[in-house]
């Protein structure tokens, strides 16, 4: 099975992580509030979804309604077309390009548009300055995550993802080979998500920032597709760092699985742990610490391809 | 012209004498963890806020109101027996309220969570020292990384002197290190800012704590001045108008973005204002 035949399973997937991802974030929410926490969270993400299709679509006077319509869609439809390069067992992937991890990165930074698109069209104040926060965001994490990137791409030599794979069989997996690298990929992955710590174009103190006039099934759109950049960003984890099927005793569909499973865990997870960043201090952060981090991380890798010769 | 009913962006010169569209933007009455009925009509030029104006109309009460968190001090304005325990309960509680609605402006939804849950429970009569342990819990969740810190340096300064000038009270006061009465927690840093702020609600709040595991049952003393949870009671100003007063002056020339946190970092309650006959 491999090319068009994985697309079910890539959707049915990516849906089930979705749904998984918000179920665990009720989770931790109901453990903090001192609600008691059983199976009935599973059906909290099916009645929040059922609620915002029921209700109205709300519009704004004088929208730019093309680009606030398409801004959203956009934001659904990058993270499923990124997700087509990661391997979903071994050997199965939707297409697995020669420049796979390229076209992840490019599909998601696609995300900036989609975001600063939904904040620009309901002609509004808080969705704007949402949208330029993201602007902003970006500004602080694309350049450390690229040069994560490229590093993973050196280690392995090659851009093809199932290459990166194989580079991790019977030996070390790359997250050990380089940490730093995996530590900024987690944490700009959250940034690309823009959740938890970094939910700033959404954030509280902007009265909901680009979502604020996003109602109906526009709003249920836009969060899932959230979601859905969430989960894709913790499944391309476990190829890049994780060492994708490579594991003791299970089937390698079944690593995969259990990986993204907890990448993923980690992710949500840090939504409740932590308090929202300030953009002028992360921005700081991130030119100052984070990109001269990820530089000494990419000469260290290069040093060592090519000691192994 | 007006596109569509909405006029176009007037220009006026911006702190550096370069003229700025302005844009109106009103914050408030109604926003999650905001004071309810309280209106900010700012006035913008980018995303700095140029000046300000503070509406508490919306939701003015009819009829005199009791501000719900100064109850127990109203009570013994007027004379009937009130216990120091159900005072200092109530005063943690209402820190408690302060900190978790901050805390959800800051973004730290879990701690926001636990805030609210343990002023629930400090009303609905957890015991004081159960109590103390979770809001030990949870101040160890604040300073851990030093994140929330970082966050909130800086943030809203009011320095001592102007503190005193703006007839500031209570916590606010004294997390600008002024104001006597009662004993600075050694873990409040009086540096005026939002993090002096937080802090002190969170120290005042493990004292209030204490207070009412130690408080038996003696009663307050009808005499002398009372101090609710936002400053000096009885007086011909609520506590709340300085701290609006406060907000004002420090909003002046700051971004948008932080605007929510300074708000939140002195809380004002409009109910306060209602019951002093003003608003």
């Amino acid at each position: 099975m491999s090319g068009v035949t994985a697309i079910p399973v890539l959707l049915i997937g990516l849906a089930v992580l979705v749904w998984f991802a918000a179920s665990l974030s009720s989770v931790f929410g109901a453990m903090l509030a001192g609600r008691p926490v059983g199976l009935t969270e599973l059906a909290v993400p099916g009645r929040g979804a059922l609620r915002l299709l029921l209700k109205e679509r709300s519009s704004t006077p004088m929208p730019d309604a093309l680009l606030w319509r398409l801004g959203v869609v956009l934001v659904f439809t990058v993270p499923v077309l990124a997700a087509v390069v990661i391997p979903l067992a071994p050997g199965v992937a939707v297409a697995d390009l020669p420049v796979g991890i390229v076209w992840w990165t490019a599909l998601m930074a696609l995300l900036w548009v989609g975001v600063f698109m939904v904040g620009w069209g309901p002609n509004s104040a808080y969705p704007m300055v949402g949208g330029y926060r993201f602007i902003a965001q970006a500004l602080a994490y694309e350049m450390p995550l690229a040069i994560v990137v490229i590093t993973v791409g050196l280690l392995a030599g090659s851009l093809r993802v199932s290459d990166i794979v194989a580079g991790q069989e019977g030996g070390l997996w790359y997250a050990l080979w380089a940490p730093a690298a995996f530590f900024v990929y987690l944490m700009s992955a959250t940034a690309q998500a823009f959740w938890g710590p970094f939910a700033t174009p959404i954030a509280s103190d902007l009265a909901g920032g680009v979502r604020a006039e996003l109602g109906g099934v526009d709003r249920l759109v836009f969060t899932v597709g959230r979601y859905a950049a969430l989960v894709v960003a913790a499944a391309f984890a476990v190829p890049l760092f994780l060492g994708g099927h490579h594991g003791p005793l299970l089937p390698g569909w079944l690593w995969i699985i259990v990986k993204t499973l907890l990448v993923l865990a980690l992710l949500v997870s840090a939504r409740w742990i932590w308090p929202r960043l300030r953009l002028d201090r992360f921005e700081e952060f991130a030119w100052v610490v984070l990109i001269p981090l990820t530089l000494v991380q990419l000469f260290v890798v290069g040093a060592i391809v090519l000691l192994r010769g | 012209m007006q596109p569509g009913g909405l006029p176009l962006a007037a220009r006026a010169e911006d702190r550096d004498g370069l003229p700025l569209d302005v844009l109106y933007v009103p914050l408030g009455p109604v926003l999650s963890a905001w004071p309810a009925g309280l209106t900010l009509q700012l006035t913008l030029q980018g995303d700095v806020i140029q000046d300000l104006q503070v509406d508490t109309r919306h939701f003015a009460a009819k009829d005199s109101v009791r501000a719900f968190w100064n109850v127990p001090w109203h009570r013994a304005l007027a004379g009937d027996e009130v216990p120091v325990a159900e005072a200092a309960r109530h005063r943690a509680a209402a820190h408690l309220d302060s900190l978790a609605r901050f805390l959800y402006v800051a973004g730290d939804e879990g701690g926001a969570l636990i805030a609210a849950r343990l002023r629930d429970e400090a009303l609905a009569g957890q015991t004081a020292d159960r109590l103390l342990q979770q809001v030990a819990t949870l101040e160890r969740r604040l300073v851990r990384g030093r994140l929330l810190d970082r966050v909130t340096r800086g943030v809203g300064r009011i320095e001592p002197q102007r503190a005193v000038e703006i007839e500031l009270s209570g916590p606010a006061l004294r997390a600008s290190n002024g104001g006597g009465g009662r004993p600075r927690p050694a873990t409040a840093l009086g540096e005026g800012d939002a993090r002096s702020r937080w802090h002190q609600w969170l120290a005042e709040t493990k004292q209030a704590l204490q207070q009412a595991a130690d408080g038996g049952s003696a009663t307050m003393s009808t005499k002398g001045r009372f101090e609710g949870p936002r400053g000096v009671l009885g007086q011909h100003t609520a506590p709340s108008r300085a701290l609006l007063g406060a907000i004002c002056e420090t909003l002046v020339g700051q971004e948008l973005a932080v605007a929510r946190l300074i708000v939140a970092s002195f809380d004002p309650d409009v109910a306060e204002l209602d019951e002093a006959g003003e608003g």
